[in-house]
């Protein structure tokens, strides 16, 4: 019999471990993620944080644990993941394909629906340039396109690295804004891998910090709450990001203003 | 125009015309998938498979066609488990091919003359029933890259994605792969052993130069490859030289008129805009 907890659980890792040649990359980390969570990642350079998104996605072999995405419990299919890669470097500099073209294979097993395709293009604001070759792209409209793509899919987890690296800061604002929305009204369970700590404290909900194995993973109230994250993180640091979430660093857990 | 009323020459036409279009469809999407030398490793291998059926007295195609696409699964394959790079698998295969073909032609017999009308290709050879296979191999590439060519884009745009998506990316791999087998084995008779990778290549590479989407890559492949073909043996009839290498001299010709057209620094006044 399946608790509504844990019905609720879309992602599920236990005591993973993903080795590069000698080097564990990720060692015996182990969290859940439930539905309509908004997951921050973060963690210093090498701490692990591209490698678990690629793990979850089955992008890269582990060695020992597991990982359980969760699927539609009232129907058992397979749960439509939305991914959102750093950047991506064009196989061809001419690669022979429009925005449109790469935003249709948001779902190609499925063919992604015509209006699902649209809603994404102008969402991200590249209607305008919906048959230029993506060759003719600058970083920060292939940024949008990948979103576009991602969005495309309906996903019901979105999964994001680093996303926001070649946006403006304008755009950046608004990718945040929407985000917050699909998260909201949509219900869309978000895990997003970033740098961006100062941001992220406004938008996600819950706070992973990696570092190889998982040294934090809780609510910002608890991490703002923590003296032990405090030395970890440094105190600026800390107070920065629970600043942005609203609570004051040294608050006890729940106790935002 | 007499030349056309010969039987051979409407047979040449009608197979060229069919494999042209087989090709350039898929070599569109082996060129996005770095994969160009598929070909050329194929058509090498081919031609050992080739010795081995005149040398065992069989005919060569039914023997050809089983034992490259088993070679196109194994270059696709070897390189999945991450021993090797893929150019290195096909170098490997492409050898031992080439080694066969040739070990057999040195042991002599009447086969030598059949052997090299295979390493570059006859015309004269084109059988009825060459055309019937090459119908049946365009039909099936047409309905496999047409229908999925989104599914096709994603695997060639970026992989990763694809599977993340839920595409079985090693499936269309493979798929790739025995079509361009297929392709490789009767195009054989047409341009060669040693030119067929031009099939494959020249009118992809033509297309990609200006195409602005992937759609419109794959229909000016597809009519450059049967363009390309015809043209080539008409030029081959005309000027009576051998139609392996007009093929690929009037393919060639229409690259560099391309990428005339279409050289970088005008696509850069583009990208500006």
């Amino acid at each position: 019999m399946t608790s509504p907890d844990s019905a609720a659980v879309v992602l599920r890792v236990r005591d993973l471990t993903v080795r590069l040649g000698q080097v564990a990359v990720l060692d015996h980390v182990s969290f859940e993620v439930r539905r309509r969570d908004y997951v921050g990642i973060v963690g210093p350079n090498g701490a692990g944080k591209t490698t678990l998104l690629r793990a979850v996605l089955g992008l890269v072999p582990i060695e020992c644990g597991s990982i359980e995405l969760g699927a539609d419990p009232s129907s058992g299919r397979r749960l439509r993941i939305g991914y959102l890669p750093q950047s991506f470097a064009l196989p061809l500099a001419r690669f022979p394909a429009s925005v449109r073209e790469i935003v249709e294979t948001a779902q190609p097993e499925a063919d992604a629906s015509s209006s699902a395709v649209q809603a994404a293009i102008e969402t991200v604001g590249l209607a305008a340039l919906e048959h230029r070759p993506v060759g003719m792209l600058s970083g920060g409209e292939r940024q949008r396109l990948l979103l576009a793509r991602a969005l495309a899919a309906e996903p019901e987890l979105l999964v994001m690295d680093e996303p926001t690296t070649a946006l403006d800061p304008a755009f950046r604002e608004q990718f945040y804004h929407l985000l917050d929305e699909w998260n909201t009204q949509r219900g869309t369970t978000m895990l997003l891998v970033t740098h961006d700590t100062a941001t992220i404290g406004a938008h996600a909900r819950r706070l992973l910090y990696l570092d190889r194995t998982v040294v934090f993973y809780g609510t910002f109230e608890e991490f703002c709450a923590s003296e032990a994250m405090r030395t970890q993180f440094g105190a600026p640091h800390q107070h920065l990001i629970c600043h942005q979430h609203g609570v004051g660093a040294g608050f006890e857990a729940g106790a935002g203003p | 125009m007499e030349m056309l009323q010969h039987a051979f020459v409407q047979r040449a036409a009608a197979a060229g015309l069919l494999v042209g279009l087989a090709c350039g469809l898929l070599g569109v999407v082996l060129l996005l998938r770095r994969s160009a030398l598929v070909g050329e490793g194929l058509a090498h291998f081919t031609l050992g498979c080739v010795g081995l059926a005149l040398w065992l007295g069989w005919a060569p195609l039914s023997l050809a066609l089983p034992l490259a696409v088993g070679a196109a699964l194994l270059m696709a394959r070897l390189p999945e488990r991450g021993t090797m790079y893929g150019d290195t698998a096909i170098g490997m295969v492409a050898a031992v091919g080439l080694a066969v073909g040739t070990a057999l032609a040195a042991r002599g017999g009447g086969f030598r003359a059949d052997l090299f009308a295979y390493l570059f290709g006859d015309v004269l050879a084109v059988s009825r029933r060459d055309v019937a296979v090459a119908a049946v191999l365009a039909l099936i590439v047409a309905v496999v890259v047409v229908l999925r060519r989104r599914r096709w884009l994603s695997v060639a745009f970026d992989p990763d994605h694809a599977r993340v998506s839920g595409l079985n990316v090693c499936r269309y791999e493979h798929g790739l792969a025995v079509l361009t087998a297929c392709a490789v084995v009767i195009g054989l008779r047409i341009v060669g052993s040693l030119l067929m990778t031009s099939l494959l290549v020249f009118p992809a590479a033509t297309a990609l130069l200006g195409a602005r989407s992937f759609a419109g890559a794959l229909a000016v492949s597809t009519a450059l490859g049967a363009l390309g073909v015809l043209a080539g043996l008409a030029l081959a009839l005309f000027l009576n030289l051998p139609a392996g290498p007009s093929i690929v001299l009037v393919q060639a010709a229409a690259f560099a008129i391309a990428w005339l057209v279409c050289s970088p620094d005008r696509g850069r006044s583009r990208a500006s805009v």
